[in-house]
């Protein structure tokens, strides 16, 4: 028997619409061992580990495990055979406990319904075993993000996974949380288990992983020993040239405000309040940004800043004018504002349209595109041939359909129309998510040049690294209120922004100024 | 894109070439004869009798024998062309909603009720020529609108399913229209149940007296043309294929989605309202329904087929009233009943619209189409 547990051979997967994922990629993992699968986002990481559980089936190659060729045709097969994998976005019932979404499908009865205290003494058996404590009778929907992938992790664990796949687990969590996973994982391993871990984040991987596999575009680009490589071979091995992520940016000198929200509350359907309140002022001329643990509010706030919903009690200055009576984006972007949505298959584009069609969605009715009601195609294309150039959008020409392109190349597009619309502010909500590393430098690189140009920016993203680079002044958002405010990003790191962002430490009003 | 919209034609193409071949089985057993011959010769004499029918099902539209030669049908080509403008209307109707991805399925009560109503302009109203026609049309048409705003309305106002409103509403325009034309606009002299005889000047000009081949065609041609160029060239056609292709992205970008909404269904009921009335005053010169034609039906057919795009409309209309007409013209000659075209029409929508049917080719395509880039670049592959 080979001394490796898995091997994945020249495995091509070829998706209906046409993207080629995977061109002939090799995965070795040997037992016991952390393998990170590194590569840039759209490398096709996370299409391999669909197909190791058997949620995708390859176009071509085989797999071993334990040195035997299987057949994985399904997700049941997989865990069959051992293998378990944790989600990016979790699969658990929020209204169930803890104990019962580990015991789902496979839990222990008497009579008709669940025997509860033979699964507590089950759950607890394997928690115990592997240092990984869990509230078990409390509901999920109650638990912290990283509660709840540690309760992923016991999910597998208790269906009999040795090979656990993470899938970009941190992309979730703050610096705290990652270090508390970390040790879960180095526990994991010092039982017998063997796992692989997705990521980009190369700083993780030093410190975690024992063994590297890079993937770059598809294919696989090299593997390697992490105690034997710097950060820098490996970025180079992941994106292909040397980067410079570091961004020269002269210090902000804000203006007027123009952007000013007061008091904003807002009440999501089921009930939970989003926003409690909350206060805001951007002036002209700066980036503001904001960070917080996902679902903490931002993602009402940017819709009621944005025109997109309407909150329930406070109001939206821009520029001084009430918005009280806009009830639809286009009043917002009418003023003078441009908006970089989080969720740009769903707001930013129409993927079935072409580029062209996408990139004048917000001014076709205006010259040059269009006159008297008819469409100008010959100027549009023109336009359209102009940002593709200008923003390196990587395409055969304005008439292909935006579903054919990559994710990095899809938030260029969006980006491109919304830079390009001559507003005074900016809202930018998550701009380099999912995207590859050259992409998400020349957004922030083109975020910067915007504050140069007088432009008011509110960067929200969940990526503190960029926020610490890009942002002249942060706040953290916690269950729907502002709990801090940093004027000097100098003087602060990760680490400040997550005890804040976990709700661990709070300002007082004072402490945060006047500027919110 | 490229390889899509070929697959795109090959699937039509394959879907008819199937259905055409069912239809030729399906005639073959009923030709099968009765009686104690010997199999072989039953079958024998089934083939010769299929033969024939589905010769006739083929080309009766266009050709007929005459004295040993096949001579040009004039009849049966009018016929084609007359019954392919009703369905031709209803189809742009279709293919408009259906691209903002609303589905509403009211033509058929839309044109009906526009006839009916209008049927009383075309009776009573001055006699001018040209004129009269024109504002009979438009009132028809403002009727189909106003019907088909209805569930617009319930849509946008409470977001009532706008399949279901105008699918109950298709019966009370069907029972309001016929209640209107037994009441008021009744023929008494008639043998059966239709209205007065519509006044001279209301009718459309013929393009051929002895068969009846009336404008109509020129009018549905013209419309097709006119909606593509909505829906392709204008900031109003663009709007509707936003919200239809991602409404989100659509509102997103600051157009107002519920107005487009609404519009689209005004103008997809005033072309419906028309399509009934021109048949209308093209043809019978009286309203003679008593039940609902389904033309709104067929415009669903034809716009599935046309994949919403309007300059394939007329295409898909004179498909279907083509094989139409071939099998009334089968049924004449033989005693296979028209109603067979009827499995050909639901098997060609079925292979159409069944996503699965050939994808795998598709996707073998696509595979080797993908494999056999990657293979061409890799020689030539430079570090970035």
């Amino acid at each position: 028997m080979s001394e490796y547990v898995l091997e994945m051979r020249n495995i091509w997967k070829v998706y209906p619409n046409g993207v080629t994922a995977n061109k002939g990629v090799n995965l070795k993992v040997k037992k016991g061992e952390i393998h990170a699968l590194l590569g840039e986002n759209g490398a096709g990481k996370s299409t391999l580990m669909k197909i190791l559980f058997g949620f995708e089936r390859p176009t071509e190659g085989e797999i071993y495990y334990n040195g035997e060729l299987v057949n994985i045709n399904s997700p049941y097969k997989a865990i069959e055979l051992g293998i378990g994998m944790v989600h990016q976005h979790f699969m658990l019932v929020p209204s169930l406990t803890v104990v019962e979404n580990v015991v789902l499908g496979m839990e222990p009865r008497k009579g008709l319904s669940i025997d509860l205290k033979k699964s507590i003494e089950f759950v607890e058996n394997e928690m115990n075993k592997y240092g990984l404590p869990v509230p078990l009778k409390e509901k999920v929907k109650d638990i912290s993000v990283g509660m709840k992938q540690r309760v992923e992790i016991i999910k597998t664990l208790v269906r009999g996974a040795d090979l656990i796949i993470l899938d970009e687990p941190t992309a979730v969590l703050t610096p705290q949380e990652t270090v508390e996973l970390f040790k879960a994982l180095k526990n994991l391993t010092k039982a017998g288990k063997t796992v692989i871990f997705i990521t980009h984040k190369l700083n993780e991987v030093k410190e975690i992983a024992d063994r590297i596999t890079v993937l770059r575009r598809g294919k696989t680009i090299g593997e390697a020993e992490v105690k034997n490589i710097t950060e820098k071979d490996m970025s180079r091995m992941m994106v292909g040239r040397d980067v410079d992520i570091e961004i020269d940016k002269t210090p902000a000198k804000p203006g007027k405000i123009v952007l000013e929200a007061k008091n904003l509350e807002y009440t999501r359907f089921d009930g939970v309040k989003m926003l409690k309140g909350v206060n805001l002022k951007l002036r002209e001329g700066e980036i503001l940004g904001i960070a917080g643990v996902e679902g903490n509010g931002q993602t009402e706030l940017v819709d009621i800043i944005t025109g997109m919903d309407k909150p329930e009690n406070g109001e939206i200055f821009i520029f001084g004018k009430n918005m009280k009576e806009a009830d639809n984006p286009y009043e917002f972007r009418k003023i003078g504002m441009s908006f970089i949505p989080a969720d740009r298959m769903l707001h930013g584009v129409s993927k079935e349209d072409t580029i062209e069609e996408n990139l004048i969605s917000d001014r076709f009715n205006r010259a040059p595109f269009s006159k008297k009601g008819v469409l100008k195609y010959n100027k549009i294309t023109e336009f359209a041939k102009r940002m593709i150039k200008e923003f390196d959008i990587r395409t055969d020409g304005p008439k292909t359909a935006v579903k054919m392109l990559s994710g990095g190349n899809i938030q260029k597009v969006v980006v491109a129309r919304e830079f390009t619309s001559n507003s005074k502010i900016i809202v930018a909500d998550q701009p380099t998510r999912g995207i590859d590393i050259a992409a998400a430098d020349f957004i922030r690189r083109r975020l910067v040049k915007e504050r140069d140009n007088n432009v008011a920016v509110l960067l929200i993203s969940s990526d503190l690294t960029e926020l610490l680079e890009v942002s002249d002044r942060i706040l953290v958002i916690y269950h729907g209120e502002f709990v801090a405010h940093f004027e000097n990003i100098k003087e602060i790191d990760e680490q400040i922004l997550g005890e804040y962002m976990l709700g661990i430490k709070k300002m007082s009003k004072e402490e945060m100024g006047d500027l919110i | 894109m490229k390889s899509t919209k070929r697959y795109e034609v090959y699937r039509t193409a394959i879907a008819i070439a199937i259905a055409l071949a069912l239809g030729y089985i399906l005639i073959l057993l009923s030709a099968f004869p009765k009686g104690d011959m010997a199999f072989f010769d039953k079958l024998k004499s089934a083939i010769k009798d299929a033969n024939d029918a589905f010769r006739t099902f083929l080309i009766s539209p266009v050709l007929k024998h005459r004295r040993g030669h096949w001579v040009f049908n004039l009849r049966g080509f009018i016929q084609w062309i007359n019954e392919s403008v009703p369905i031709m209307i209803t189809g742009l109707a279709v293919s408009l909603i259906f691209t903002a991805r609303h589905f509403n399925i009211g033509a058929e009560g839309q044109l009906f009720l526009g006839a009916a109503i209008a049927t009383g302009a075309a009776i009573y109203f001055p006699s001018i020529p040209i004129i009269t026609p024109i504002i009979v049309i438009l009132i028809a048409s403002m009727v189909g609108a106003a019907w088909s705003a209805i569930p617009g309305y319930l849509k946008s106002k409470w977001n009532a399913s706008e399949v279901v409103t105008s699918l109950m509403l298709n019966y009370v325009a069907l029972y309001m229209g016929l209640f209107i034309i037994k009441t008021f606009l009744r023929d008494p002299n008639a043998g059966q149940l239709v209205s007065l005889k519509f006044s001279d000047s209301a009718t459309l000009f013929l393009l051929n007296d002895r068969y009846r081949w009336h404008s109509g065609i020129l009018i549905a041609l013209a419309l097709s043309f006119a909606l593509w160029f909505v829906m392709k060239k204008t900031t109003w056609g663009y709007k509707v294929r936003l919200i239809g292709n991602n409404k989100h992205f659509a509102y997103y970008s600051g157009i107002n989605t519920q107005k487009t909404f609404f519009q689209v269904h005004l103008l997809s009921g005033a072309i419906a309202g028309t399509a009934g009335i021109i048949e209308l005053l093209g043809y019978y010169g009286r309203f003679v329904w008593l039940y609902s034609p389904g033309y709104g039906w067929d415009g669903i057919i034809i716009a599935t087929l046309a994949r919403n795009n309007p300059i394939y409309v007329p295409v898909a209309a004179l498909f279907l009233s083509y094989i139409r007409v071939g099998a009334k013209t089968m049924g004449r000659y033989t005693n296979i009943p028209p109603e067979m075209v009827a499995i050909l029409q639901a098997t060609i929508i079925l292979l159409v619209t069944a996503e699965a049917f050939l994808s795998q080719m598709k996707q073998r395509a696509i595979e080797k189409e993908a494999k056999h880039t990657e293979e061409a670049i890799v020689g030539g592959e430079t570090n970035e």
